[in-house]
């Protein structure tokens, strides 16, 4: 047992921090571009079920607000631990609020939202500057991520995956080009598809051993497996977005773990041994050097981001976008009283994530589609109502988030969908 | 390594461990822990027919009335998890007694099956 448990005592390296440090970076722009768009859907006619039943019991009746507020919660803890790295409260916010975003629901089936949720809990055991001896976080990562390799291995020798047509199947549009390719290689398209299919088992169970193996790499052969396991793994992961598997930005997780926990040591610090003397510049002394103070008191640091906050968020048209910027003011306030060390670092990176959630809630149309789709659900439910007061409140709410949808619609109007459901509404009305 | 980490590490791993193994031992409806991603579910496909008795006369309900579509596949999967809550919340509107849901259902290469579930709105 002693030696099971000494597995999750390796030592960490400087890449731990890195990673957990992009990850969360990427996480932050994830959720805000894609989770975001869908929280209309939460506790629509006041139902939900969530994951685990004694949930139902404890969180409240799920709603629009309440996600976004832990969407976001979760995506500004994010955008604290890339900026400042995991700290005592940074990693936990992360893990809870997305940890209840994720599981509050059943309606979110997407498994990279429950395998984030099991790696940032991971991520409460990687070193922190105040506590650098807790190192169970990377290799229980390392762990975590192996298991869903092996998993995925044994969910693919179902027949449907072996004989390759569940493959030919999910390729979609690029099915005709590939098989193309086949025959002008002189293979039969069947052959060929089954053939890659088996061979995905093969390759997840090699990158499997390599994420166990990957924390107490030391051996030669160790590092053998770790350079196969890369190669297969980028393979995968780069193959999965060139055929265009809708898998939203699962694929760009995978790449940037793959890169960090299976890279050979020595390979690494020679890379990054190149790259950091060249990363010198004020920003990046600001999120990586602890003692750089920049100048200025810190309270002007925390009014300056606080108005930023304030400015980007309430306008966003989204529910629950006040309280969370509510919340950020306050945590700068406190840390500010409080004297927190790295104040300046926290006040430019709440304000530098505000502004990057404004651009990317527009750029990715993540709020247009956060309406659109509760204008649709609605007036698709207004449609069966028996009841007409019901059937007016539905459309009522339709138009709403049509009209809302129409403010930021990147390029076709809402207009005829809101004339035809006013239309309605007033019929009903008679 | 503290004990209190250690327990934490081991009931972390065991969840995930058999997570995955309940959908091959238990349940092979419940894809959402067992890491099949791309595979072809063995998915039933039911026709779900709601009839709520209030005031003592029956009529049919169209789930959409109440949930959002995205709840809706779910019910068509047969997954009583979510169909039993479901039933519980149309009692929850006013007058009603009883409800019935039939969802005949079609396993991929199997005869048509009926499940049938009843919630009286009297219990709790």
């Amino acid at each position: 047992m002693t030696k099971f448990f000494a597995y999750f005592n390796a030592e960490s390296s400087a890449r731990t921090e890195l990673l957990v440090r992009l990850i969360c970076l990427l996480f932050a722009f994830d959720v805000w571009a894609n989770p975001l768009a869908r929280a209309g859907r939460y506790g629509h006619g006041n139902f939900n079920v969530a994951h685990f039943q004694v949930f139902d019991f404890l969180y409240p009746m799920a709603s629009p607000r309440i996600y976004v507020v832990a969407l976001l919660l979760a995506s500004f803890a994010a955008v604290a631990v890339a900026a400042l790295g995991p700290t005592r409260w940074n990693v936990p916010v992360l893990a809870a609020s997305w940890g209840y975003a994720w599981s509050s629901a059943y309606i979110d089936g997407f498994q990279h939202h429950y395998f984030l949720a099991l790696v940032f809990i991971c991520f409460l055991g990687v070193p922190r500057r105040d506590s650098p001896r807790v190192a169970w976080g990377y290799p229980l990562m390392c762990a975590t991520i192996a298991n869903m390799y092996f998993w995925a291995a044994v969910a693919k020798t179902d027949p449907t995956w072996v004989d390759g047509s569940r493959l030919a199947t999910i390729v979609g549009k690029r099915r005709t080009p590939i098989e193309e390719f086949f025959g002008a290689i002189s293979l039969s398209a069947d052959w060929a598809w089954s053939a890659i299919s088996v061979s995905t088992i093969g390759v997840e169970l090699v990158v499997c051993a390599a994420y166990l193996i990957a924390p107490w790499a030391s051996k030669r052969w160790h590092r053998a497996l770790l350079w196969v396991g890369l190669v297969l793994a980028l393979s995968l992961h780069v193959g999965a977005e060139f055929i265009g598997l809708d898998i939203k930005w699962f694929s760009h997780y995978m790449l940037i773990l793959a890169v960090f926990c299976l890279t050979p040591g020595g390979a690494f610090r020679g890379w990054f041994g190149r790259v950091e003397p060249r990363i010198k510049t004020w920003s990046a002394r600001l999120a990586f050097n602890p003692d750089y103070k920049p100048p200025g008191p810190a309270w002007l640091w925390a009014l300056g981001s606080g108005l930023a906050v304030l400015g980007y968020m309430i306008p966003a048209d989204l529910p629950g976008t006040w309280d969370v910027a509510a919340i950020l003011v306050f945590v700068l306030l406190v840390a500010t009283f409080l004297g927190f060390a790295r104040t300046r670092t926290l006040a430019a990176a709440m304000a530098l994530g505000a502004a990057a959630f404004s651009f990317t809630i527009d750029v990715s149309e993540s709020r247009y589609d956060y309406w659109r789709f509760i204008g649709a659900s609605s007036s698709r439910s207004a449609r069966v109502q028996p009841d007409r007061a019901r059937e007016i409140e539905h459309l009522e709410i339709a138009i709403d988030a049509y009209e809302h949808a129409h403010r930021h619609t990147p390029r076709k109007s809402r207009e005829d969908t809101i004339i035809r459901l006013q239309r309605r509404l007033e019929a009903a009305k008679k | 390594m503290k004990v209190s980490t250690q327990l934490f590490i081991g009931v972390f791993l065991a969840f995930q461990l058999i997570l995955p193994l309940r959908f091959y031992v238990i349940d092979n409806l419940d894809e959402r822990f067992a890491w099949r991603m791309f595979i072809n579910p063995h998915h039933k496909t039911c026709t779900p027919q709601v009839t709520v008795t209030a005031h003592g006369q029956e009529h049919h309900v169209d789930p959409v009335e109440i949930l959002h579509p995205a709840w809706i596949s779910n019910i068509q999967e047969n997954r009583p998890e979510i169909i039993e809550p479901y039933l519980v919340r149309l009692c929850d509107e006013p007058g009603v007694d009883s409800v019935v849901l039939v969802n005949n259902c079609t396993p991929i290469g199997q005869p048509t099956d009926t499940s049938v579930y009843s919630h009286d709105c009297s219990e709790p």
